[in-house]
């Protein structure tokens, strides 16, 4: 177990800002912003009446059964693009063989509940008799809702579709750890290759928050109230997908990887705020064999919301001290939800390779030992530790 | 490579077989189906009218009107199986690191309330299907809608609050490979044990699909039996005669533990988690892969991480849904896994008598087939009654079995081909 | 609503190609669902769903599939396809079975199964 280690050779992802992560740091750079009224459905009844969607985009390209499209969710399809961009980025060879042992996990907050759908169903029913009669729900739905309805909720089917389109068959598992999810499947992912378990794995997020169960949630939750320093929280939608590898694997293919993946770290809310946070920190650089002082760089995936960006500078400035460090995700985007902490190690990345910045805001850095984090909602606290990789 | 062993030291069950987990083993054992018309709600409007349906009053879980039909009943379910199985394990009067106990949880979709979801949607809509008005679907919903939605929203929630309530330090997750996911959070649990992540994870399932909606998306994917006239006879795993699953719910927690720990802190021990593994399919989104490629994948796997060889299981737990389907799949997976011995396995569905529990299945199959190494004994899969020549192998039909059980296979396979497979060891006291 | 045999078969066919995302074109009256167009279980719960929507009348998954083959015995199958094969010659039957049993008889169920059922149907609708 101590002699296998883990590299990432491919990035993909999908975000409001571009179709391709090229795309998007181009965007970032030029200072524009994907937040503007929401247009997959009219928020203005909500207290944030605005999204970061991703516009005039067709999947089908990325799906190489696109009957299958009819039984996604948009998640589900912003998944099997990141996941074809990550292959193709790392050369991936297209032969049968290669994929028998791919793996893929893919994290996601929650599902969407297809309102528009349901209501369809349900309709003419002033009374709202469907809430409370059963016989006149089950007439109603089981006489005019789409019977596909459940398998394009099922929020495993992020991974499945993966796996699916992609020929992948090795270990699947879908990580619903709320907004960790995304790092937490790719933390997940590089232990399955460490373990022997597979040997390459599509690890990433895909999430959408755009829906309206989850900005009427928000709202209760106060989060659109809360605005921090950096903006306010609005919620978005993407996926990005890492390829990781065992490095002498990925060696014999002859790949420069991006990073190596040195450290996993995940701690529960078990802590009041930051603790836990602050925790897997520490875990991380242990597992990394790092000092604090080594560290280049931090990043929190947090969403621009004062009491979780406390949260996330409170723990740098503990563990960290004086580290250049972002501790919320990039306002620009929105917040993807499980997609953002994944798409912010693949921006960094991205950036290290093109030796420069991530976005104007923040300086050029050839950041050597990044630890890269996500927190959940209810305090769960995921933590990566990455050293980039020069070119040999 | 050195690696942990990992031992099994608590279990919670909460099932239509009964809430003490021997309580519902001895049914198991005795064949007793739990299925029945569905009392929860009224059923008459759908196709599928029977599910092992768990009693409310057993869990004192406070009736609910149709009102408040909800699924925090998911959250109830996990909680008390986590209690048992904490109790069970002796781990909280224990000297206990807490910092390094981990929590892993498959649970279903998210927990939303019937009237919160469907009296917004209707009122949304009243002016017709292709009038769909936003504005009045969000004032609905903030009318409507009941607490902690944030939370609710995502399976994430339910590992994270029981960690939070004992204060266990180590890592959490949620995972939600549909049908396998009680198995997949085993099989991380075990790996974080071997890793030193943590010495001891609370692991398992926690689900429930019935309630109108759920009942209802089921339906409308016609993969449920219809056979309401015969409810404990409706889930018929491998028999000629099955026409679809029938609905199960509950929780199975288990308390991992690496083994020195257990042995050093007195901890009984029921079993040992020998190996596990995952595959995908990769075929369709539904149908299995006619072979059951990723099904045998996953038991290869999974035998292949417990060090063993196909040759040394004693018995299966199979996923036996009783879809026509699934268990043609699953048979012909097994005998491309085991060969000509295949025949000689003991094969029983746990399904056949407390349905199918969905997210929980994977982890109460795990605790029914600890106690079937605890116990040598395999219970009977029921309703065995007309052989299918497509399922040909030894369903331990109808009656419970005495037999020599070492090493241990459990399966579950979910839409979308994903699959997880367990191998348990017996433990010798 | 039309019940001409050329437009109702039009409308047939253009929801068989939406459900299996198969071009029209490829979408003849003799096309083995599954295995000329590629269908899964799914797909069929779902042409139901796209035919009741477009057609408003309840179909019922057990007539609509059975074709015109009754499936209760060894001989009634052997019957019907029989039947099916001299009223069917363009069907490709080098890809099914010589002798066909219950679990193969999906393999037949073509776009004119569908069209015959529909067609009955709306006509009993009309009449009544």
């Amino acid at each position: 177990m101590d002699d296998r280690r883990v590299v990432v050779t491919g990035v993909g992802a999908i975000t409001p800002l571009g179709t391709t992560l090229r795309a998007t740091l181009e965007a970032l750079a030029a200072g524009r912003s994907a937040v503007a009224p929401a247009k997959l459905f009219d928020a203005s009844g909500f207290s944030c009446a605005d999204a970061a969607e991703i516009r005039d985009w067709d999947a089908r390209p990325a799906f190489n059964i696109p009957k299958a499209l009819k039984l996604t969710d948009r998640p589900a399809r912003f998944a099997v693009a990141a996941a074809q961009m990550a292959l193709a980025d790392a050369n991936w060879p297209a032969d049968r063989a290669a994929r028998d042992t791919l793996g893929v996990a893919i994290g996601s907050s929650g599902s969407d509940l297809q309102a528009r759908d349901l209501g369809r169903a349900l309709a003419h029913d002033p009374l709202a008799e469907s809430a409370t009669d059963v016989a006149v729900f089950a007439d109603r739905i089981l006489g005019r809702l789409n019977p596909l309805w459940l398998l394009v909720s099922l929020p495993n089917m992020c991974s499945a579709h993966v796996g699916i389109q992609l020929s992948a068959r090795g270990p699947n598992s879908t990580i619903m750890s709320d907004w960790a999810a995304g790092l937490q499947a790719v933390g997940e992912a590089a232990e399955w290759i460490r373990c022997g378990e597979a040997d390459a794995v599509l690890a990433g997020g895909a999430d959408s928050g755009v829906q309206p169960f989850a900005y009427a949630a928000y709202e209760q939750a106060r989060l659109f109230a809360d605005g921090s320093s950096g903006g306010r929280f609005v919620p978005s939608e993407g996926a990005a997908v890492l390829l990781l590898e065992e490095r002498d694997a990925a060696r014999r293919r002859g790949v420069q990887p991006y990073a190596e993946l040195q450290g996993y770290a995940a701690r529960g809310g078990s802590c009041e705020g930051g603790d836990s946070l602050a925790a897997a920190f520490r875990d991380a650089l242990s597992a990394a064999g790092w000092q604090a002082r080594d560290v280049s760089l931090c990043t929190v995936a947090a969403p621009p919301i004062t009491a979780f960006e406390r949260t996330a500078r409170s723990a740098i400035e503990t563990v960290l001290g004086n580290v250049q460090a972002r501790a919320v995700f990039e306002p620009k985007l929105g917040h993807p939800l499980a997609a953002a902490g994944p798409l912010d190690v693949a921006l960094t990345l991205t950036c290290n390779r093109a030796g420069r910045g991530q976005g104007a805001a923040t300086p050029a850095t050839m950041a050597a030992r990044v630890l890269a984090s996500a927190i959940g909602f209810s305090g769960e606290a995921v933590v990566l530790a990455l050293e980039g990789q020069q070119p040999s | 490579m050195t690696r942990r062993r990992v031992v099994i030291t608590g279990l919670g069950l909460v099932s239509a077989a009964g809430c003490s987990v021997e309580c519902a083993w001895q049914r198991l054992r005795a064949g007793e189906s739990a299925v029945r018309r569905i009392k929860r709600f009224d059923v008459s409007g759908f196709p599928s009218q029977v599910a092992a349906e768990i009693d409310d009053s057993s869990l004192a879980v406070p009736t609910h009107s149709l009102q408040l039909i909800d699924h925090d009943r998911i959250a109830r379910y996990a909680d008390t199986a986590a209690a048992t199985a904490l109790e069970d394990a002796r781990l909280l009067t224990a000297d206990v690191d807490r910092s390094r106990v981990g929590t892993v949880m498959a649970t279903g979709m998210g927990r939303y309330g019937h009237r919160e979801v469907f009296a917004s949607c209707a009122a949304a809509a009243v002016d017709g299907p292709d009038a769909f008005d936003w504005r009045v679907l969000a004032d609905a919903l903030r009318r409507e809608i009941r607490p902690n939605a944030a939370q609710r929203r995502t399976p994430g929630s339910i590992p994270t609050s029981i960690a939070m309530r004992y204060a266990f330090g180590g890592p959490t997750m949620a995972v939600m490979t549909a049908c396998a996911g009680g198995t997949q959070a085993i099989g991380d649990a075990l790996r974080w044990i071997r890793t030193s992540r943590a010495d001891v994870v609370i692991a398992g399932g926690a689900d429930s699909e019935l309630y109108p909606m759920g009942l209802a998306s089921f339906c409308l994917l016609g993969a449920l039996s219809t056979r309401n006239d015969n409810p404990a006879g409706a889930s018929r795993p491998f028999d000629a005669d099955r026409d679809g699953f029938v609905m199960g719910e509950g929780a199975g927690m288990l308390v991992l533990e690496a083994r020195d720990h257990a042995l050093s802190r007195g901890a009984h021990i029921y079993a040992e988690v020998a190996g596990f593994g995952s595959a995908c399919d990769a075929f369709r989104a539904t149908d299995p892969h006619p072979d059951g490629v990723g099904a045998q994948l996953s038991m290869r796997r999974a035998i292949g991480d417990a060090r063993m060889q196909p040759d040394d299981i004693d018995y299966i737990n199979a996923h036996g849904t009783s879809t026509p389907a699934n268990d043609r799949v699953e048979t012909t997976a097994i005998k491309a896994v085991f060969g000509l011995r295949a025949r000689d396995i003991p094969i029983s569905s746990t399904k056949s008598m407390i349905g199918h529990a969905t997210v929980a299945a994977g982890a109460i199959e795990a605790i029914v087939t600890t106690l079937t190494l605890r116990d040598q004994v395999v219970h009977p899969t029921i309703n065995y009654e007309s052989a299918d020549p497509n399922c040909d192998l030894d369903y331990v039909p109808n009656q419970a079995r005495a037999t020599t059980v070492d090493l241990a296979l459990s399966n579950s396979f979910a839409f979308g081909g994903q699959s997880a497979c367990l191998v348990l060891r017996r433990h010798e006291q | 609503m039309s019940g001409e045999p050329a437009d109702l078969e039009t409308r047939v066919k253009h929801i068989v190609a939406g459900a299996l995302d198969v071009p029209v074109e490829r979408v003849h009256n003799h096309a083995s669902l599954i295995n000329d167009l590629g269908a899964e279980s799914i797909d069929f719960v779902d042409i139901v769903f796209r035919l009741e929507s477009a057609f408003g009348i309840e179909i019922s998954e057990d007539d609509i599939w059975k074709g015109s083959i009754d499936p209760s015995s060894e001989a009634t199958i052997a019957a019907g396809v029989e039947r099916l094969r001299a009223t069917m010659p363009e069907f490709r039957w080098e890809t099914v079975p010589a002798k066909i049993t219950r679990a193969e008889l999906p393999a037949l169920i073509t776009v004119r199964t569908i069209t015959d059922y529909m067609r009955k149907r709306l006509e009993s609708a009309a009449a009544s």
